[in-house]
């Protein structure tokens, strides 16, 4: 099959993995046509976001590259800038892909095309075609400017094209580590059956998130913050690359490091030759995994796709005389249970229960060495909280849709579902509240007024809860749905109403208190303001709610 | 069985001119028909037809354009979840949560259907047993072949042994034996005094099992009534189903045509 011939028949899944992602078949309101019309212009719009969100990256590192530059430490400031790049969109795209890849195995895309006179190799080119169409553009723009940048700032075009080589390679194993996770989920969760050593397995896929994620998030905090900060962070990559010569074996540093290094030709002495020799072994074997890595990726996605992974031998069924089910409990706890365990179970869900914990460090971290808790920082822990909560409400929405299409088959209404999923986040949320609430109450020892505060504002993270899932009900229709990577568009106005609805007290208390200090009516007329809000909420989804 | 409701309504289904628009298209043009308690009642008709549509407006699941719709009187556009509570539904497209296993996903449907426990394990095991589901009861949904998930949805139709059934081409995927079992258990469940809608392509299976036949063409009711009628409305006696469909949506010349065409075609290949 020719290249043109495979990147158009990639388009066509990639358009049809994306409409079977925002639409069940048939499970919708409304006609087929404009559901297809609805869902192409809503990918299109997504891709714009997409877009905007990898041009942002691209201009941020590069305004930190201007901005920061420590012309003594070039070498390691570099090196750390296309780490924290590489990790970043790595990171990007193996969260966007594997949503990408379970939308496509779920729509089971592949089926309707496999048993066409295609090759096992070209129908392995598929799922890297169907990857490319969804992400060509905004690759192209994380990669391009920032090579084009480190071209012109180093006056070198080897230098530019060491960071696309490397942005490259990057990609390319992001995308086996796609296929692998995949894989991994399918084989271990899906073709098996649930047992308690399948669920510590899946505790540890967790944790490992946690891990992966809030290095990130720490990575990007550091950045962010004042030029000291960096410095320190230069130096501390300074000294652990110097001194310890198998840091250079960890992905992505050699990667990073060699860039750097192309970048800074003159300091390249800083290294010794054990470095550079195990450098270019790592940077060889990284390489080697790129390039035959998306040959194998497509290799082991078809097989996922095409049903070959999910087949299992009747040879492992155990002979079962009686079957026996038991109560789930009630109609919330039924459905609440339900949609646990298909998040527990889908790796694109999975970061659901990873969230809350990764923002709530990232929110602790920059506070945990004070040793007094001001109004200021209890301002910053509530609308941290806050933003957790408008982001993750819209993702615990985008489960697998024919799991929030079947209950509607059910004798249930729609405002039983809206209270089930608001039920559901306040779960995930409670334990982030439990924490923050004992850091506060640590913190605030001496001056318990800011914990009553924090706590005092929490009807209206509550009510955003809410607003948020009518808003999405709205835009989502009945299925309630948002596949995140290809509804990003849809997920703007939801996550905004959360967001306003939440901060709202707190906004109207900064306005209070800057106009007449802080005095019991300040504080009364948020907290007010704050159960109002919740009252109101529950009337919407009550009233607003139809069946 | 205990179909308390049987007693008061005779029609159990009240379809009057329904009417579904999709963005300026017609699929549903003013259709009327009824079903009486204790009738399998069959909705035939070429693909397209609006028989899909109209199944999912008499569950509530789809909102009519126009007209009015009743089941055991109440509206599934205003009583949703009584109408759904008194149904048990096979869809056309088997959606179910594929990431449960067939005894997780049984017990999230007895959880919202409230069903009694012992009655709904009774049930499920007689259920299970005659369609050959018990091995697969550990294992997740996402893996098993469409025919078991198709048995898994006529299974979980079954369980709260509601008084009406309605089934989008309930037989899709299933094998012989399952096929069998499942007719009988629609006839089983009109002798005990329940009702059936369903929609099929497979006529022989509608000439055996309905009661009576509805004919649904470009969005209406083109013809109705028993095999019987049908037959002296085309003015043969001896007509199978297939004879009666064709010449009722007025293809039956167009289909000879096409075959004639199509041989011709082949010969000279």
């Amino acid at each position: 099959m020719k290249l043109k011939e495979t990147l158009k028949i990639g388009r066509i899944l990639c358009k049809e993995a994306i409409f079977k992602a925002s639409f069940e078949r048939r499970m919708f309101k409304g006609d087929l046509k404009t559901a297809i019309k609805l869902s192409l212009r809503d990918a299109k719009l997504s891709k714009l976001s997409l877009i905007g969100i990898f041009i942002f990256l691209s201009i941020y590192l590069s305004f930190l590259r201007s901005n920061f530059f420590n012309p003594r430490e070039a070498l390691f400031f570099d090196a750390a800038l296309i780490t924290l790049y590489l990790i970043l969109s790595f990171f990007l795209i193996f969260f966007m892909g594997l949503n990408l890849a379970i939308s496509m195995y779920t729509s089971k895309i592949f089926l309707a095309i496999n048993h066409l006179p295609i090759s096992p190799n070209d129908l392995a080119k598929l799922p890297s075609a169907t990857f490319t169409s969804f992400f060509d553009i905004p690759l192209i723009l994380l990669i391009i400017p920032l090579s084009i940048f480190y071209g012109y700032v180093s006056k070198s075009v080897f230098a530019g094209l060491s960071i696309l080589f490397v942005s490259l390679i990057n990609i390319s194993i992001a995308f086996l580590c796609i296929a692998w996770f995949s894989k991994i989920f399918y084989n271990k969760f899906l073709v098996v059956a649930p047992s308690k050593a399948k669920s510590i397995l899946r505790i540890f896929f967790m944790f490992l998130w946690v891990l992966g994620s809030a290095g990130i998030g720490f990575m990007w905090f550091m950045f962010a913050s004042r030029p000291s900060t960096i410095n320190l962070i230069v130096a501390f990559f300074k000294e652990i690359l110097v001194s310890n010569k198998l840091v250079c074996l960890i992905y992505p540093l050699p990667l990073s490091l060699a860039a750097s290094l192309t970048v800074n030709l003159k300091l390249y002495l800083v290294f010794t030759l054990h470095h550079y020799l195990l450098l270019l072994t790592s940077l060889i074997f990284y390489t080697f995994l790129g390039f035959f890595g998306v040959k194998l990726a497509g290799k082991i996605l078809t097989r996922i796709c095409t049903g070959e992974e999910v087949k299992f031998s009747r040879k492992n069924l155990k002979s079962v005389e009686k079957v026996w089910i038991r109560f789930s409990g009630g109609i919330f706890k039924a459905l609440i249970l339900k949609d646990l365990k298909i998040m527990s179970r889908d790796p694109s869900q999975i970061l659901a229960f990873v969230l809350p914990i990764v923002f709530m460090l990232s929110i602790i971290f920059p506070i945990i060495g004070k040793s007094n808790v001001d109004l200021t920082d209890t301002f910053f822990l509530f609308s941290g909280l806050a933003a957790i909560f408008a982001f993750l409400t819209p993702y615990i929405l985008g489960g697998d849709v024919s799991s929030n299409a079947y209950p509607l088959t059910l004798p249930l209404s729609l405002k039983t579902i809206i209270f089930s999923k608001a039920l559901l986040v306040i779960l995930v949320y409670t334990p982030t509240l439990m924490v923050l609430t004992a850091f506060l109450i640590v913190k605030t020892f001496s001056f318990p007024i800011f914990l009553i505060l924090f706590l005092a504002f929490q009807p209206a993270i509550i009510a955003g809860i809410f607003f948020e899932l009518y808003v999405a009900f709205k835009v989502g229709g009945e299925t309630l749905t948002i596949n995140v990577p290809s509804n990003l568009v849809k997920l703007i106005p939801v996550v905004f109403v959360g967001l306003m609805v939440s901060l709202s007290p707190l906004i109207f208390f900064i306005a209070a208190y800057n106009l007449v200090g802080l005095e019991s009516l300040t504080l009364i007329l948020p907290l007010t303001l704050s159960l109002f809000l919740l009252i109101i909420a529950f009337l919407t989804i009550h009233i607003g709610v139809k069946g | 069985m205990n179909f308390k409701l049987d007693s008061d309504y005779e029609v159990v289904i009240k379809v009057q001119n329904l009417v579904k628009v999709y963005n300026g298209f017609k699929a549903l043009n003013g259709i009327s028909f009824e079903v009486r308690k204790g009738e399998i009642y069959g909705l035939l008709g070429p693909n397209g037809a609006g028989k899909t549509t109209t199944l999912r407006i008499i569950l509530g699941l789809l909102e009519p354009t126009e007209g009015l719709v009743k089941v055991f009187n109440f509206s599934p556009l205003k009583d949703p979840v009584k109408v759904k509570s008194l149904v048990g539904y096979v869809p056309e497209d088997v959606l179910l949560l594929e990431t449960l296993t067939p005894k997780e996903f049984f017990e999230f449907v007895a959880s919202i259907r409230r069903l009694n426990l012992d009655i709904a394990n009774k049930r499920l095991n007689q259920l299970a047993s005659a369609f050959e589901i018990k091995d697969y009861f550990n294992v997740p949904i996402a893996s098993l072949s469409s025919g078991t998930k198709q048995k898994i949805a006529v299974i979980s139709a079954l369980l709260h042994d509601p008084p009406l059934l309605i089934f989008d081409e309930p037989m899709i995927g299933l094998d012989a034996k399952s096929s069998r079992i499942l007719k009988d258990l629609m006839r089983m469940h009109v002798e005990r005094g329940g009702t059936i809608l369903f929609s099929t392509h497979i006529l022989e299976v509608a000439e055996k099992l309905c009661t009576r036949i509805g004919i649904i063409n470009k969005g209406r009711i083109i013809a109705e009534g028993t095999v019987e009628e049908l037959r002296k409305l085309i003015r043969e006696t001896d007509a199978s189903l297939e004879e009666i469909l064709l010449r009722v949506i007025e293809e039956d010349k167009l289909v000879a045509e096409t075959v004639k065409t199509l041989r011709e075609a082949f010969r000279e290949q």
